[in-house]
């Protein structure tokens, strides 16, 4: 029963379609939700965790539905996209006033506050106030308060937007870990966190779920649908208006650019290449109708 | 138990507190030390005053009420406190008529003639000019018609009528049976009176208990205001630190969390009030070292008659910042405040079913405050009631935020306000 069930969901914000007749199972493990910014993504993992109410349809965590929220507190930890803590405790009390609300015992409390600042390296930091650390450092408090009453189900949401790459990569490990052993759902913008860390995944855009599946199968979508070819400079605007461009690379006079579509685009020098996980992804976007602007900003 | 210890560490490191501490501590030494330092003086045979004292004297209740209701009549205004609130009541011209009616059948003035005292309204200073370019003040006095009664109104009906123009003014006013004595039946006290009140002050109240009134009486009036900015400020702490989610996806129940968040204010705030009502017992026994005074009569009345003050002044802070905002809860809890405070009343004993504000500003007139001390206990108890009633509802709000349910009124409320 280690899984998430949701079947028909839907969500509204006052005359806003939120969540579109969302269904979706989810597994132990890592999974990843891909999708732009206001794509519904914050709506479901907020929907999930308990704090918003659907219109209408089921989801079962671990088979409890998702209405009996005392129990679904209780086997489930949310990091929020945006938090932060009462800036005057430090990091350990911090820690030990959520796991007091969770109704953990002194005893408890103290033994996974240990282990998880050790995971999480806060250790050292343990005193420090809250206003006082970075926002790598935050963040992986943050992951250390949701893993703090070892839920069965941890809902992460943006949790790498605005990290430097090096602590992008220990936060991402450290999902990775907690996926071992419970269900990990992670909600982002950034390919690459998916790329990186998630093998089942589902792409999202306005309320609808596009696409769901293993991340290979989404590259696998897109093979034959990437292109590659080198261009004098002179032609890239062009090239951006008419192609959904992936990427540029700049060799003096002339550019290597990346470009997904349906049939071979009418160009001098055009090759066929290896998709990558964010073409597959806009290649997903793009085929789904959804408006792609690609390289053109 | 845990919890409530955590936030009342919470609460005692906040600056909010630190704020409410210095307040209450620097109200207790500007307002009632140099009073816990006087001495109840015995009455003086002889004296020409002795104070007053509310006796049902219906020779003396009649005339009064009835010139009282005459000039409240001529002046088109009558005061009233419904819910304990002052109220400027204006009649419609059917109910003023109904009023005059009620004149004509007391004193036998007819409405044409009541009405002729018109320039009743014109009472004050005008500046008439003198001629010369300048201008003289010229003080216009109103003129009341001689009110006599008749010897056929009897007292019974007499008051039938004042319950009846109660009713019109919509309750609450100087007539209703709650008031009509107190306003207008107040007999000055004699040597003995005074005398059996100071008796009754070193017997019954041991002395103590006359400080106890005083200090509540001081206390009541910032303690019923400063609680709504700690409650306020904690209650908006979760959002402020943008840690709301973290919180509300714990397991802890509502009920639990928002009673324990309560129950650590009410306690943290009662403390400081408690302490200084010790100190001042110690004053007291200090200045009556002959006496047998009870030690623990100001911490117990403080109990009684703050307690309630602050419970209501925090429910309602955590109300509205859950539903509304940190500025909604103070300017309300100021609002509701200042009404009490501003009332057009006697500081001793008079303290009314609804009144958020208990005064009794005196170390005497015992009397006057056991006369309403039924009231007083009424009062008393409402507000804790109501304080619970709040409570319930803040926890019904915060159980309906958790699941995203009420937050769209609240960005309502918040939208509005802001615009």
């Amino acid at each position: 029963m280690e899984k998430i069930e949701i079947k028909n969901v839907n969500k509204y914000y006052g005359k806003k379609h939120a969540l579109k007749n969302i269904t979706l199972t989810i597994d132990q493990g890592m999974f990843g939700l891909l999708g732009r910014n206001g794509a519904g993504k914050t709506t479901l993992m907020k929907t999930l965790a308990g704090l918003h109410q659907k219109k209408n349809g089921s989801i079962t965590i671990c088979g409890i539905p998702v209405e009996n929220t005392t129990e679904i507190r209780s086997i489930t930890g949310y990091l929020p996209q945006e938090f932060s803590m009462y800036p005057n405790m430090n990091v350990y009390e911090a820690l030990d006033y959520l796991g007091t609300l969770s109704g953990m015992t002194r005893s408890e409390r103290k033994k996974r506050i240990d282990i998880l600042l050790k995971k999480v390296n806060l250790t050292e930091h343990q005193h420090k106030k809250v206003k006082a650390l970075s926002g790598g450092m935050k963040r992986r408090l943050g992951i250390a308060q949701a893993l703090l009453h070892d839920p069965k189900v941890l809902i992460v949401d943006e949790p790498t937007a605005g990290l430097d790459p090096e602590e992008r990569i220990r936060f991402r490990n450290l999902l990775t870990d907690a996926a071992e052993e419970r269900i990990v759902i992670l909600s982002t913008h950034i390919v690459g966190d998916i790329e990186a860390s998630c093998e089942d995944i589902a792409i999202m855009n306005d309320g609808k779920i596009l696409w769901k599946g293993t991340v290979s199968e989404l590259i696998n979508n897109a093979r034959g649908n990437v292109f590659t070819v080198n261009v004098p400079q002179k032609y890239l605007s062009q090239i951006r208006k008419n192609y959904i461009v992936t990427g540029m690379l700049i060799q003096g006079d002339y550019s290597t650019v990346r470009i997904v579509s349906d049939a071979v685009p009418d160009l001098q020098g055009i090759n066929t290449d290896e998709p990558n996980c964010e073409d597959a992804y806009m290649y997903c976007l793009y085929q789904n109708g959804c408006e792609v602007q690609g390289g053109d900003e | 138990m845990m919890l409530f210890f955590k936030e009342c560490r919470k609460i005692l490191f906040s600056l909010t507190f630190l704020i409410y501490l210095v307040a209450v501590i620097g109200f207790y030494i500007t307002q009632f030390s140099h009073d816990a330092e006087e001495k109840i003086s015995q009455p003086m045979q002889g004296c020409e005053d002795y104070g007053t004292i509310a006796k049902e004297v219906p020779e003396l209740l009649m005339p009064e009420a009835a010139e009282g209701l005459v000039t409240e009549y001529l002046s088109g205004y009558y005061t009233a406190y419904p819910i304990g609130f002052y109220k400027e009541v204006k009649l419609s011209e059917k109910k003023s008529a109904k009023i005059a009616e009620i004149i004509t059948e007391i004193t036998g003035i007819s409405k044409r003639e009541l009405d002729g005292f018109s320039d009743f309204d014109e009472e004050g200073i005008t500046m008439i000019p003198d001629g010369n370019g300048g201008y003289t003040p010229v003080v216009k006095e109103a003129t009341l018609p001689e009110i006599n009664i008749p010897d056929t109104m009897t007292y019974e009906r007499f008051r039938e009528l004042m319950r009846k123009a109660d009713k019109i003014i919509g309750g609450g006013s100087q007539y209703s049976d709650d008031n009509i004595v107190g306003n207008f039946s107040l007999v000055p006290k004699t040597y003995e009176d005074a005398l059996a009140e100071y008796n009754d002050i070193f017997e019954k109240d041991k002395i103590t208990g006359a400080y106890a009134r005083l200090f509540c009486d001081y206390m009541g009036i910032i303690v019923s205001i400063l609680p709504v900015f700690a409650a306020a400020a904690l209650a908006n702490a979760d959002r402020k630190s943008r840690m709301e989610h973290l919180i509300y996806t714990r397991k802890i129940s509502s009920v639990k969390l928002v009673l324990t968040r309560f129950s650590a204010l009410a306690a943290t705030l009662a403390v400081p009030v408690i302490l200084l009502a010790f100190i001042a017992s110690f004053s007291v026994a200090k200045l009556y070292p002959e006496n047998n005074t009870d030690f623990l009569a100001i911490p117990k009345m403080s109990v009684g008659w703050l307690l309630p003050n602050i419970m209501f002044s925090t429910a309602l802070g955590m109300a509205l910042t859950e539903i509304s905002s940190q500025l909604m809860a103070v300017f309300v809890q100021g609002a509701l405040w200042f009404g009490s405070i501003m009332r057009d009343t006697e500081l001793t004993g008079d303290i009314g079913r609804f009144t958020l504000v208990c005064r009794h500003n005196s170390l005497y007139d015992r009397n006057a405050f056991m006369e309403n001390f039924n009231e007083f206990l009424f009062n008393r108890i409402f507000y804790t009631v109501l304080a619970f009633i709040i409570i319930a509802l803040t926890i019904w709000i915060y159980s309906e935020k958790r699941k995203g349910g009420l937050n769209v009124i609240r960005k309502n409320i918040i939208g509005k306000s802001k615009a």
